[in-house]
């Protein structure tokens, strides 16, 4: 770097415009906790899109959940929190200056992001195998030709219907359609008053789950499936655990990166900032997941 | 000329790979200058297309991406990194009393991201360009061959990043590099706008970033989340757009705010009136500004309650702004102002940001938006708020700092240009509200011929606007080459950066510099053998 | 140039005249806060320029002495425009509740917006589009004098907003759900001295096979942008002198019932599953349903698998067939293709069918204009447009 600004104060690691290590190793962690911050609102819009549309499709998310196999969530959140702790351990070694036992707590830490990620991977092939995924991919089966905007088989012209004849009947049947495909005993219970923020508002006469769906991850579908709508619990879900993912390979990635730079042996008791912060970013991103996971796979369940 | 951060060292290198807070702040004034003039050159292609109704220069889909590309060039290459990167960059540190900022690496990073993200941008013009506004509503951008929208709003993700450090590192600064003795309320207010302007940037962004994300799976992927036809809501869209979109609004006009305060308290020689309430007013309206992102949504469908809650916190915005222009008023009381061109920006400034403010009230009050979204009158509102606020103050703090940023003097004869902005820019904008209130939606390529006359009259302003900013450009680089020298306190300031030589040295400051009142202007005093303002002799160890 | 003085008085010269029954009540608002907005916007000039006289720096004039901060000042300053503020919020809220809910004995017309058009239904049935065209004289919105009409709003593809800036009513019309707007507007005749026009020179007359008849005429606009032809989704309001002259005016205007038939099939469609696929907007793949083209393709009869090549004309009885049968109208070649998308949900079984759906027994019912052709004639219509793209 042809820019020569220069260390006067004999640490290597000081930059020159810090008076003391202390400043800068403090100015380093309050850094990373702002940066800790925007990934907290960047999930936030996340949790935000999942509350608006548990909101309004309840029954799509309680039963589209159980699709999703607990255990195995389980057991991620498990090797997470296990990582989590090496990764404790492994901040732990570096402050004392114990360049092996850091080393060792980096490797079992990846290990259990990679267990992660393998996990992840066995649930993402059962869901894609049985195409109980997002809306707009071509596999999926609950996709979104079974979509129904529920506001259209709601609205009717009452008024006109004494207005006008034809429009009459058309209303009356088409009541008489949303009560046979809700298989609701109260047709006028989802009505809606026209024009007062009409939105998707949630199918409450449920329907009962189909046989298929209650055992685990795998849905059997012959017809239609009868909850309609599950696309948008699984484009949720994707999105939820998929950006989550890609924090759990970037985390990773971090973990390598100092991994190599404490084998080169560039940590001392005095500076190991770059481990303290990867720690940071870990934690949270086990963190996220522990909220994920109750989010998604723990609604109404029974088990 | 002796030492100084320009001739420090030398070779492309030598600023590409820089990790001086001041050459990264060149660089930036200049990259975010060149996409102002991008983005100018569209709008007066859109102002020449309305000099009559029908269609003359474009036909619509150039003019639909004309003018979306006017609005997202303007807003996330422009006016967002414009006082933050280019002139916060440069003056933060110094102003503040520290070498640098917290973090220079990622200061070069965050210019690079927005290198990067305005080539991904402005490149999705390749890819057949993108229409539909800058607001990208779905599911408009969803549908079938606007590819171009995947790689602008890929473009304004990478540039939210670039944001984000900036403000990240701003932050950091503050807290951390303040020298003994500069307190939280001896910091210049330009600095405790620029440190609210980095919280809204470290706070709201993420959220922009993560709807583009959905919006780019969205379209892709199809995962049902906006897409109507898939289940999605198109309104939560507007929601998360907006939820980001209305606080950037503020990390706007804040800085502009910002540096407004400095130019009335040295123009006017007097001590800034009510420092305390100013400081507050842009922390507040930071907070407050997180609360009222519904407002853009009154006639989307959005539920009265909601409605009626976010025109109330509307409101509560409004009040901080007003208690700013009241307290530059007060400042100007007994001073003794001189008129330089830095001034005459700023007094346009409270002319333009007062007209903006005010006609805020109408489109915040509920029945009366109804009539007026989406038409002219919302255009002209905020282009008085964020060209006569931002960019006029942002003109203002560039003449301002000109000779410490350069060391060369412009020509302050030719700083007459800023009547020509001013009544080119009062010209095109008045004439919209105008139009907006008679019914002109936004937006429209051709228009109805009972308009006619007030977009004559608006397109005449924008070309007048456009010779006066053309004449500020042509007599700044005159200066570069032709300047006087400039000395150290050209305009009598007292806060730090005026302390050390125009331009700095490499380190800024030799020695931790001394921290006073940065209002207090009673030990300076004129010395025309320089032609800068000097302490009085003992005022000063 | 009479409008241009106006307009330094308010809402007389800034806005359309005031045409419908909620205008005045916004209009009043409007005014209340362009006089305060006046006041303030005076007011700090003109102290800007006083002080800029008084205190412009000259030789013997120095910067004098004053308080720096002043709690008393600045708090009155705070409170006073918070205080003016509520007043201007409660009224705004007030009319925009009025603007919002629509009167019980509203007439009801519907306003489908599709990309770049308006399409009218009227109670009777009726439908008219925004703009005159060759093949219908009628078009536009046509309403009676002193009634309350209620617009229900409903988008084919993309957002739209509904505007008219004479009655001071919008509402943006969003896919996927239904909005509403409403108003009620007088009707003056033309010829007398209380009647006021905007724009000027806006249609008077609207004639049909029937005669003249006199109108006010209001302009209409989507404003919300829709993509290319965003500017030319306008249409016009038309006030009817009285009811009777509006059912006389457009008696024997009702367009070809295919146009309103498809309309209806649209609100019905959903419910069977059909637009998700078929609407115009949607990326998914689906069969081939076009009525405008022929396609090479094998009819597939029961119990063979070598079916003759044959030309199937893709018309209104393919299409009700594939609703009956999904399936029996492809070829089979495309069915078996395993990377064809919807080949593979067609195997599944995912269509619905009248043999598994609910309309099972009931087949009757859904014949006839209210029922299956409407859903025939509504993804005709649409395919129509998306594969001539």
């Amino acid at each position: 770097m042809s820019d020569d600004h220069g260390h006067g104060h004999g640490d290597p690691n000081l930059a020159h415009h810090w008076d003391t290590m202390d400043q800068q190793v403090h100015a380093g962690k309050f850094g990373m906790w702002l940066f800790l911050s925007t990934e907290v609102l960047l999930f936030a819009g996340l949790f935000c899109a999942y509350c608006v549309y548990r909101g309004l499709h309840p029954e799509v998310f309680a039963e589209a959940s159980k699709v999703l196999d607990w255990k195995l969530g389980a057991l991620n959140t498990v090797i997470l929190l296990i990582s989590s702790f090496t990764m404790a351990m492994g901040v732990r070694a570096a402050q004392l200056g114990n360049r092996s036992q850091t080393s060792l707590m980096l490797v079992l830490t990846l290990c259990g992001a990679a267990g992660f990620m393998i996990v992840k991977g066995v649930e993402y092939t059962a869901k894609f195998e049985h195409g109980t995924i997002w809306a707009g991919h071509p596999g999926s089966v609950t996709g979104g030709y079974n979509y129904v905007p529920q506001t259209d088989r709601e609205f009717a012209f009452p008024e006109d219907a004494a207005a006008a004849p034809a429009e009459g009947q058309e209303a009356h049947s088409d009541s008489k359609v949303a009560a046979l495909l809700t298989a609701s005993a109260e047709p006028s219970g989802i009505a809606v008053p026209a024009g007062a923020g009409v939105g998707l508002v949630p199918n409450r006469a449920a329907a009962p789950p189909p046989e298929g769906l209650a055992h685990g991850d795998h849905p059997r579908v012959t017809t239609a499936p009868k909850i309609q709508n599950m696309h948008i619990f699984f484009g949720i879900y994707f999105v939820m655990t998929g950006t989550h993912g890609l924090h759990v390979i970037i985390g990773g990635i971090a973990i390598v990166w100092v991994l190599i730079r404490n084998m080169r042996g560039d940590f001392t008791p005095k500076y190991n900032l770059p481990v303290d912060l990867v720690g940071l970013y870990w934690h949270l991103v086990d963190l996220i997941w522990i909220f994920l996971f109750p989010l998604l796979y723990l609604i109404h369940a029974e088990h | 000329m002796k030492d100084n951060y320009l001739t420090h060292s030398r070779g492309f290198l030598s600023w590409a790979l820089t990790l001086d807070h001041k050459r990264i702040g060149l660089m930036y004034l200049v990259a975010v200058l060149s996409s102002f003039l991008v983005a100018g050159v569209m709008a007066l292609m859109i102002r020449a297309e309305h000099l009559a109704p029908g269609a003359e220069l474009v036909d619509a889909d150039t003019y639909n991406r004309l003018m979306t590309l006017h609005g997202a060039i303007m807003v996330f290459l422009f006016i967002i990194p414009s006082i933050p990167g280019a002139l916060g960059n440069f003056v933060l540190p110094i102003m503040l009393g520290a070498k640098d900022v917290a973090f220079p690496r990622l200061n070069l990073a965050s210019f690079y991201l927005w290198i990067i993200g305005a080539l991904i941008a402005v490149g999705s013009i390749a890819a057949g360009g993108v229409d539909g506004g800058w607001t990208f509503y779905t599911p408009y951008s969803l549908q079938d061959g606007r590819v171009g929208v995947i790689g602008m709003t890929m473009g304004v993700f990478i540039l939210g990043f670039s944001s984000i450090f900036t403000g990240l590192n701003f932050v950091v600064t503050i807290h951390r590099l303040r020298p003994p003795g500069m307190t939280w309320f001896r910091m210049p207010l330009f600095l405790w706008g620029i440190y609210a302007t980095a919280l809204l940037q470290i706070l709201a962004t993420p959220v922009i970033g993560i709807t583009m994300l959905l919006l780019i799976a969205e379209r892709v992927l199809g995962i049902g989340i906006f897409d109507p036809a898939l289940g999605g809501d198109p309104v939560l869209f507007q929601h998360f757009f907006w939820f980001y979109s209305h606080p950037a609004v503020y990390i706007m006009i804040l800085p502009g705010l910002a540096i407004i305060s400095e130019l009335i308290a040295t123009f006017s020689h007097k001590h800034i009136f009510g420092y305390s309430f100013i400081a507050f007013s842009s922390v507040a309206i930071a907070v407050f500004s997180f609360l009222v992102w519904g407002h853009h949504m009154f006639t989307s469908g959005m539920s009265p309650l909601a409605a009626m809650i976010f025109s109330a916190l509307t409101y509560s915005v409004s009040i901080p702004t007003a208690v700013k222009i009241f307290n530059w008023l007060a400042t100007m009381y007994k001073g003794s102002i001189s008129f330089q061109t830095p001034m005459l920006y700023a007094l346009a400034f409270i002319f333009l940001f007062t007209i903006g403010g005010l006609t805020g009230i109408f489109l915040g009050s509920l029945s009366t938006d109804v009539h007026l979204h989406d038409t002219y009158f919302v255009v002209a509102h905020f282009h008085y708020v964020m060209m006569g606020g931002t960019v006029i103050a942002m003109l203002g703090g560039l003449h301002y700092w000109w000779p410490k940023m350069t060391g060369r003097m412009y020509s302050e004869f030719w700083g007459i240009g800023c009547l020509l902005v001013f009544v080119g820019f009062n010209l095109t904008f008045f004439s919209q509200f105008l139009l907006g209130s008679l019914g002109m939606p936004r937006r429209y390529h051709t228009y109805a011929a009972e308009y006619q006359p007030i977009h004559m009259t608006s397109s005449i302003g924008s070309f007048i606007l456009a010779a006066g900013l053309f004449v500020t450009l042509f007599y700044l680089v005159h200066s570069l080459f032709k300047g006087k020298l400039a000395p150290a306190n050209p305009w009598g300031g007292a806060t730090l950066e005026w302390h050390c030589s125009s331009p700095p040295p490499h380190d800024n400051f030799s020695v931790a510099p001394t921290v006073g009142d940065p209002y207090d202007y009673s030990d300076l005093s004129y010395d025309p053998q320089t032609g800068g303002w000097i302490s009085k002799p003992g005022a000063h160890a | 140039m009479n409008r241009l003085w106006d307009s330094l008085f308010g809402s007389a010269g800034q806005l359309p005249p005031k045409l419908s029954t909620t205008a005045a009540e916004v209009d009043w608002l409007y005014d209340y806060i362009y006089w305060w907005c006046v006041f303030f916007f005076v007011l700090i000039v003109a102290v800007m320029g006083y002080f800029m006289w008084r205190y412009r720096r000259r030789p013997g004039h120095g910067a004098q002495p004053s308080p720096s901060h002043h709690l008393g000042i600045e708090l009155v300053w705070s409170v006073i425009p918070t205080i003016l503020i509520i007043p201007i919020f409660y009224w705004g809220f007030t009319g925009y509740m009025d603007l919002h809910q629509a009167p019980a004995d509203c007439v009801k017309v519907e306003a489908e917006a599709s990309q770049w058009q308006w399409k009218f239904r009227y109670a009777n049935g009726a439908t008219m589009g925004n703009k005159q065209s060759e093949d219908s004289p009628y078009f536009g919105l046509h309403v009676a004098p002193g009634r309350n009409v209620q617009i229900i709003l409903s988008s084919n593809d993309v957002l739209h907003s509904f505007y008219i800036p004479n009655f001071r009513v919008k509402q943006d019309v969003v896919p996927g759900r239904y909005t509403s707007v409403w108003f009620n507007a007088p009707f003056v005749d033309p010829a007398s001295p209380d009647f006021e026009a905007w724009p000027p020179g806006a249609p008077t007359e609207f004639e049909t096979k029937n005669g003249k008849y006199k109108v006010n005429a209001h302009r209409l606009f989507c404003t919300e942008y829709c993509g290319t032809s965003h500017s030319t989704m306008d249409s016009w309001v038309f006030v009817h002198e009285s009811q009777e002259k509006l059912e006389e005016a457009l008696q024997g205007g009702q367009r070809p019932l295919g146009q309103g038939h498809a309309g209806r099939g649209r609100r019905r469609a959903p419910t069977k599953n059909c637009a998700s696929c078929h609407a115009k907007h949607s990326r998914r793949s689906r069969p081939p349903c076009s009525g405008a083209s022929r396609r090479t393709g094998a009819s597939r009869s029961p119990g063979s698998r070598t079916a003759p090549q044959v030309q199937v004309t893709v018309g209104r009885e393919y299409v009700l067939q594939s609703i009956r049968d999904p399936g029996s109208q492809l070829a089979l070649q495309d069915l078996s293709n395993p990377g064809n998308p919807w080949a593979n949900n067609m195997q599944k079984g995912l269509y619905p069918t009248l043999e598994n759906e609910v309309y099972r027994g009931d087949e009757e019912k859904f014949k006839g204009k209210n029922g299956l052709d409407a859903i025939v004639a509504f993804i005709q219509s649409l395919n129509q447009k998306r594969d001539g793209e």
